[in-house]
């Protein structure tokens, strides 16, 4: 009676110090895709600590890698885009201010520009992009996390990037 | 005394809607030379009163005060130069605070200075339900949003406790009496 | 990948969150309850549980055995709350005698 006690509280604490683990590896990943879809760091911040908490009550087995890298990616990108859906109606993306990045070494300009056009694309085009270019899944990955057909994927990247690739040269040109 | 009684006479029983320091507020972390940002919500401030004991009369009356809230969000800011944040900013503070539930208790503008400083006040029916305090000055920004159950008086009266100085009529800290 | 495609990688590479969020998330877990995870992963061990929690055993042992994780996120939370009560109280007691003058 008393060694199962143990085992238990045992277990119980294994599984904590594996899910600090787990927030240490991943919680850069899982913040930058709701940032990216955001560009939000706060409620961005939110739907993380969300879905790490979800990840813990879940039950979900933490000593896979790959199994937990691809269950945060998943839920992370689906509460960001719930979260969106229920935004739409207080606040236009596009006038957000563009928040600090303080490590940042890149173009400044050519980066936020690029931030910008992005959140012009409807939401799961717009999440396709961040799966592919911040997470470099390749389509059928994406299919797998998005719950969708990899042709529908391959034809969001197509679209978005044309759009995109429009929007940026059309604001380029009329800057000089 | 007289700053209870403004705060008592003031706060209002309209429904309240929640503050928030706009992300917006972000940018002045590359700007700023010296920067305070402390975000404790509720489960931080739970674990922080499990560290607070009981016997040590400063600590559990900072536990006792920390029972009510939800959360304690501080952004301070201190710049090398004037014009770093403008009165957009400070606006987009204010025009949350203009809704209902809240009441500006306190409103103090030196010409002299250069500081301005407000304190507002949330209630949640017959109880207050959060503080907001804004100082600004040219070089300094300063915003406390305390959400919960909380009396102005009860945290200003930590001076010369828990390791929080005490002022004197001149601005001085005063040394805590354990000191 | 062209060029326009690598500006795109670049814009959207990983960001560090706020570094407190890590403790924030695991305080949070401290926190909740883990009952659901016993369900679903072990349920012959709630049975177990029921009875040892009736007994109020595994309760006590919990409640007196604080690891040196928690110790430590709850020694942080605590230095930012006197921090946060300092910058408070300060500015309260600065807006108090302003007020005081004013009124004199």
């Amino acid at each position: 009676m008393t060694a199962g006690i143990v085992s238990v509280v045992a277990s119980e604490d294994a599984r904590h110090e594996r899910f600090a683990a787990v927030v240490r590896g991943h919680q850069s990943m899982v913040f930058s895709i709701a940032f990216h879809f955001l560009r939000d760091r706060e409620r961005a911040e939110e739907i993380a600590q969300e879905v790490f908490l979800q990840l813990y009550r879940s039950g979900a087995d933490l000593s896979t890698e790959a199994h937990v890298t691809f269950w945060l990616r998943k839920v992370a990108c689906h509460r960001a885009i719930d979260f969106a859906r229920k935004r739409k109606f207080e606040v236009a993306l596009e006038d957000a201010p563009e928040p600090a990045t303080p490590d940042s070494n890149e173009d400044p300009w050519l980066n936020r520009r690029i931030r910008a056009l992005l959140t012009s694309l409807p939401e799961t085009p717009r999440m396709v992009m961040i799966l592919r270019y911040q997470e470099e899944l390749m389509p059928e990955e994406i299919a797998r996390v998005l719950e969708m057909p990899v042709r529908t994927v391959k034809s969001h990247l197509q679209r978005s990037l044309a759009l995109l690739r429009e929007k940026f040269d059309r604001s380029a040109g009329s800057l000089s | 005394m007289k700053f209870a009684l403004i705060i008592f006479a003031a706060a209002g029983s309209l429904a309240a809607q929640e503050f928030r320091i706009p992300s917006s507020f972000d940018k002045f972390a590359t700007r700023a030379k010296e920067m305070v940002d402390v975000n404790l919500d509720g489960s931080l401030l739970q674990l922080a009163a499990r560290f607070l004991s009981d016997s040590d009369a400063d600590e559990a009356q900072v536990k006792k005060l920390v029972s009510g809230l939800k959360g304690i969000f501080v952004k301070s800011y201190e710049f090398e130069n004037r014009g770093e944040y403008t009165e957009a900013d400070l606006e987009s503070l204010r025009s949350q605070l203009k809704g209902p539930g809240w009441s500006r208790i306190v409103g103090v503008r030196s010409q002299r200075s250069g500081e301005n400083s407000d304190v507002y006040l949330r209630s949640d029916g017959n109880a207050l339900g959060g503080l907001v305090v804004i100082t600004s000055e040219p070089r300094r920004l300063t915003v406390v949003n305390i959400n919960g159950s909380i009396n102005p008086d009860d945290i200003r009266r930590l001076g010369g406790h828990f390791g929080i100085p005490k002022l004197d009529g001149t601005g001085n800290s005063k040394k805590n009496r354990e000191d | 990948m062209n060029e326009f495609e690598k500006t795109i990688q670049e814009s959207l590479r990983r960001r560090d969150p706020s570094p407190w969020l890590e403790s924030r998330i695991l305080a949070a877990a401290s926190a909740s309850p883990r009952r659901s995870w016993l369900q679903s992963r072990m349920r012959w061990t709630l049975a177990l549980g029921a009875v040892v929690f009736v007994m109020g055993g595994v309760a006590w042992q919990r409640e007196r055995v604080m690891d040196e994780r928690d110790r430590a996120a709850g020694q942080a939370a605590k230095q930012r709350l006197q921090l946060a009560l300092k910058i408070t109280s300060v500015k309260l007691q600065q807006i108090q005698r302003e007020v005081i003058a004013s009124n004199d």
